[in-house]
């Protein structure tokens, strides 16, 4: 009970320091790391259900409108059919910066339409069981098996979206990745269903869709250096 | 209320579907099959050549023809069986000659695409024949896939060209 009471009152201390930063005086800045979910992957669920991604963003507001970001990811993927069963799963992470294009008229908003790179490296294991090759000459081969291999791959990304302010430190926003691939571990059985974070495994390149919810931790207040000052009204 | 184009705009990007699997559907043959042709090679030169009431199968197939009594034959089309054996042996006959080919070859499971599923490839190795109607075989290509690549060049002693062309 005592213990339970302390966490309250901790909490309570941490919504009354982050509402003391939000309700400060508009002439500052809010920052602080901003942790984000793919939503996108949800739309897998009707579109592609043998495949599951979950994917993670931290970013944070280093400079002005300069924003390195963290993303990373886990990959599951279960193929039935007729003819063979596939498994493949892995993680991915990708790091690089966004960069704010929008020129905001007060210090406060944080809407963002940004463009910025990233750097993505991915690893996964796969394996198919269950092989059958229907033959109408030579019997027909059943139950043959390809062992677990191990792929590795790395690209670059180009990437570019936008993102609102829904709530108080709540964000949303979709961003989209043009992908180039520098390189993968080469398979000589099979090229993977999908490299997690970045598509197709026989792709050389690629577009991936990202519709992040987040939240921002408020955790400091700093006064920007450059504003764009409001345009005169027409007499 | 500024925010509303930018809200609506992000709502219409959750319509697009995430369209990266595209399997498509499975139309191609899936047996990887042996390319041969039949050859002849002496002082004039190397030349194809055909092969008249042709007939060829598997040795343990003998009741299963792969070509029967064909006529005009230069090349051959021939599978492979799936298992490990260390060679398979193939009966042939042109005219009155018969012979056997025997195929050294270690197959491997490889994907088509993920609509078709998998293939057997073959690594030829060595062939070994009777020397009645063959004079040599070489291996040009020793990789059998779904290609119609050449493997096998077959070269029909020239003595015998003459008297089964």
């Amino acid at each position: 009970m005592k213990r339970t009471s302390k966490y309250t009152s901790s909490l309570l201390l941490l919504i009354l320091l982050f509402s003391s930063l939000s309700a400060q005086q508009q002439g500052s800045r809010v920052r602080g790391p901003r942790i984000g979910y793919d939503l996108a992957s949800l739309t897998l669920l009707y579109f592609d259900p043998e495949r599951k991604i979950y994917t993670f963003s931290v970013d944070y507001e280093a400079w002005q409108d300069i924003y390195p970001v963290i993303e990373f990811g886990y990959q599951n993927v279960v193929l039935e059919r007729d003819n063979y069963r596939y498994g493949s799963s892995g993680i991915f992470g990708r790091a690089g910066v966004d960069v704010n294009l929008l020129k905001y008229e007060q210090p406060n908003v944080y809407e963002m339409f940004y463009a910025g790179f990233r750097y993505s490296i991915a690893y996964l294991t796969h394996q198919a069981e269950d092989i059958m090759i229907p033959d109408d000459y030579f019997d027909g081969y059943y139950g043959g098996s390809v062992m677990e291999n191990q792929i590795n791959a790395h690209w670059i990304s180009v990437v570019g979206g936008i993102r609102v302010e829904l709530f108080n430190n709540v964000f949303m926003g979709w961003s989209v990745l043009a992908n180039l691939k520098l390189a993968q571990t080469e398979d000589v059985n099979m090229v993977p269903y999908n490299i997690p974070g970045f598509g197709q495994g026989g792709k050389r390149a690629s577009i991936v869709f990202n519709f992040t919810i987040a939240y921002r931790i408020p955790l400091q207040r700093y006064n920007p250096k450059k504003i764009v000052k409001k345009r005169s009204e027409p007499l | 209320m500024k925010r509303i184009p930018y809200i609506l705009l992000m709502l219409i990007i959750l319509l697009i579907p995430s369209c990266e699997s595209g399997e498509g559907v499975c139309t191609k043959d899936i047996i990887s099959r042996v390319n041969a042709g039949f050859y002849v090679r002496d002082s004039v030169g190397e030349r194809d050549t055909l092969l008249n009431n042709f007939t060829f199968s598997g040795a343990l197939r003998p009741d299963s023809l792969i070509y029967d009594s064909a006529a005009g034959v230069q090349k051959i089309v021939f599978p492979l069986p799936h298992s490990t054996e260390a060679y398979t042996s193939f009966l042939f006959s042109a005219d009155a000659l018969t012979g056997t080919i025997n195929i050294y070859h270690t197959p491997s499971l490889v994907l088509v695409s993920y609509a078709c599923g998998f293939t057997t490839n073959h690594n030829i190795y060595r062939v070994s024949h009777d020397t009645l109607l063959i004079d040599t075989v070489s291996i040009v290509n020793p990789l059998v896939n779904l290609s119609d690549e050449e493997n096998l060049k077959i070269y029909i002693k020239p003595a015998v060209a003459d008297t089964v062309v």
